[in-house]
């Protein structure tokens, strides 16, 4: 089992919302989210929001500092990661330039990314800003962040190479934020060269 | 109409078709020479499919080489496409990536108007203001339509010419391309999405790479890695009777051992790894055509290819954008009567083609590679003999630059270089 490097929480295998009781054990809740009925609103606690500021935070970061094999950690078992363009997703086109339907598929990527793909080398750096939670129900938020990454090739070049939004869905297992889906909408029609590392 | 005719200057080596000249990707002339003979000249280049255009009213634009198109579906039921410049002046008629427009198009400058036709229907202020301004008396709405191309389909492709000269469709694709073509566009189709990606490369640069069958299990390690794939699977290459297009294959499946590929193996990266997957959806493969091909790539001159590998479809575009840059368009398609399983398959597929491809994102940056590598290199040229030193040369192996030799004979003859 992976061990999410920037959680406080060890990740034990899936765990479903309505056994998200917290590691105490004490039956309370962690993260004060009020066990509201299933498809009942409320507004996120200020701990909540720290919890998906952080989610959002620590995962960009992991991919800017190359800790790709910790990306896989930031999502549940049966997390969902897509990249799509907008100009798709406006046509209502399913298709999607890369397209995990869970963690098993993200785990995948990496490993590929790592041992088998061809590329020349680069990283990346993200500036996120206007992360908005736009709804809550029970332990699962939906949120809206802006994206910006920067490429910087081996050979010192640096390109504004996607922008885009992240539209996530992140739930509170045991205690610890999670993405159950994050779709990234980048903005461009195009893709200079080649999209390996994730966005 | 044929163009007054240019001349790149150029020494091709005097082996032919075996060596490439580095200058034909690099040159500025041959790039302008490519543009009147080969995208202007009299050949059938790709323009949509009739899937994107079902209604009436339909449109999109698109290029042939350089030149803006837009294609359209007629109220009267007929495809059309022409030029997107204006008649007056040159501006875009069309300025969006597609949509509907029963009542035609309008140019924003000076508000010249054309219907699904590109027929001219009217010019504003034709008489002018109070008897002053206006056009010529002797104006003819129907001498200034959009400038037309010559349209063919298919099997639901719709292909274009700006050339008089050029054979009919039916002649130009030949036995081959028609049977590759035909083959995946069996039936009704449904479009799934679009994937472009900006090569920084000249466009014959990710062409060659389309019809190098050598390059596949050596560059692309992502089907050997993960236990897919070997260069032992039965394949073959088809090149049509004129050299021009070709089909390859490769069935999964057929892997036969021999000592000869063991040895050569072991210095490849992709083999001997102990590398599986957590999820196999991304190749897990059953025949849905009945003839064993996990992969079959259809690729016809001078720069479209139509694919299946797997289950993922597409046609892939590839518009040049000066000598080193190109963009390449894939249109993903199902069939229309896919079930929602399948649908979900294909796009689990296309994880593996495209601008993110598990399996194809290589051809993107060994494209770059290669523009990066041929800068200064003079007079210098490449050299192109696996499977042999001619055109008859090389059987039908994945392991032969037959292909690329036909390609460069071919594109030699129609740019006369
Ligand atoms: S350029 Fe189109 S109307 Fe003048
Ligand atoms: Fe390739």
């Amino acid at each position: 089992m992976t061990t999410n490097p920037d959680s406080d929480v060890k990740t034990q295998g899936t765990v479903s919302p309505s056994k998200a009781t917290g590691r105490h054990g004490s039956g309370a809740l962690i993260g004060s989210i009020a066990p509201s009925a299933p498809g009942a609103h409320s507004e996120p606690s200020e701990a909540d929001r720290r919890r998906v500021e952080a989610l959002i935070h620590r995962t960009a970061r992991a991919i800017d500092d190359d800790r790709l094999e910790s990306f896989p950690d930031f999502f549940t078992e049966d997390g969902i990661y897509q990249v799509a363009s907008r100009f798709n997703v406006e046509r209502g086109l399913p298709m999607a330039q890369i397209n995990c339907r869970n963690r098993g598929m993200i785990i995948d990527r990496i490993a590929s990314l790592r041992h088998a793909n061809i590329y020349g080398k680069h990283r990346y750096r993200h500036l996120i800003s206007s992360i908005e939670i736009e709804s809550q129900t029970g332990t699962s938020m939906r949120v809206r962040t802006s994206y910006l990454v920067i490429r910087i090739m081996d050979d010192g070049t640096s390109t504004i190479f996607s922008s885009g939004e992240y539209q996530d869905m992140i739930v509170l297992e045991s205690g610890a934020a999670r993405f159950r889906e994050r779709r990234v909408i980048f903005d461009s029609k195009s893709i200079d060269t080649l999209l390996v590392i994730p966005l | 109409m044929s163009e007054p005719a240019t001349q790149a200057s150029l020494h091709w080596p005097d082996e032919g078709y075996r060596r490439v000249p580095y200058r034909v990707y690099t040159d500025a002339g041959v790039y302008a020479q490519e543009q009147a003979r080969l995208f202007r000249g009299p050949m059938w280049h790709y323009l949509a499919l009739t899937a994107e255009l079902p209604q009436a009213g339909d449109f999109k634009t698109t290029f042939v080489g350089d030149t803006p198109i837009i294609v359209t579906h007629g109220l009267d039921g007929q495809f059309n496409a022409f030029v997107n410049r204006c008649a007056h002046r040159g501006s875009l008629v069309c300025l969006e990536a597609n949509g509907n427009k029963p009542d035609g198009f309008t140019c924003v400058y000076h508000a010249w108007s054309y219907d699904l036709a590109g027929n001219m229907t009217s010019a504003a202020f034709r008489r002018g203001v109070r008897g002053q301004g206006g056009l010529p008396a002797d104006f003819d709405l129907r001498e200034h339509g959009l400038q037309r191309l010559r349209i063919g389909q298919c099997g639901g492709i719709l292909f274009g010419t700006l050339s008089d000269e050029a054979e009919s469709l039916e002649d130009y694709l030949g036995p081959v391309a028609t049977r590759g073509i035909l083959r995946a566009m069996n039936r009704p189709i449904k479009i799934l999405g679009y994937d472009s990606q900006i090569i920084p490369a000249n466009w014959k640069t990710y062409h060659e790479n389309t019809r190098d069958t050598f390059h596949a299990n050596i560059l692309h390690t992502f089907f050997g890695t993960f236990g897919a794939s070997r260069q032992s699977q039965e394949s073959a290459t088809i090149i049509d009777p004129q050299g021009r297009h070709l089909y390859v294959y490769t069935k999964r499946g057929t892997e036969v051992q021999s000592a000869d590929y063991d040895n050569a193996a072991a210095s490849l990266r992709s083999v001997n790894s102990d590398f599986t997957l957590n999820d196999h959806s991304v190749i897990d493969w059953t025949d849905e055509y009945g003839d064993g091909c996990s992969v079959f790539i259809t690729t016809m001159f001078p720069n479209f290819v139509i694919h299946q590998v797997q289950h993922s479809l597409g046609v892939r575009q590839l518009i040049p954008k000066g000598p080193d840059r190109c963009e390449l368009i894939y249109t993903y398609f199902g069939y229309a009567d896919d079930s929602e399983a399948m649908q979900a398959t294909r796009l689990a597929h296309i994880n593996a083609t495209g601008s993110a491809g598990l399996v194809s994102m290589e051809d993107g940056a060994v494209c770059e590679f290669v523009r990066q590598g041929i800068a200064g290199s003079g007079e210098a040229a490449s050299f192109i003999e696996m499977g042999g030193k001619d055109l008859a040369s090389g059987g039908d192996t994945k392991l032969s630059e037959k292909p690329l030799r036909h390609f460069w004979n071919v594109y030699r003859g129609y740019m006369d270089l």
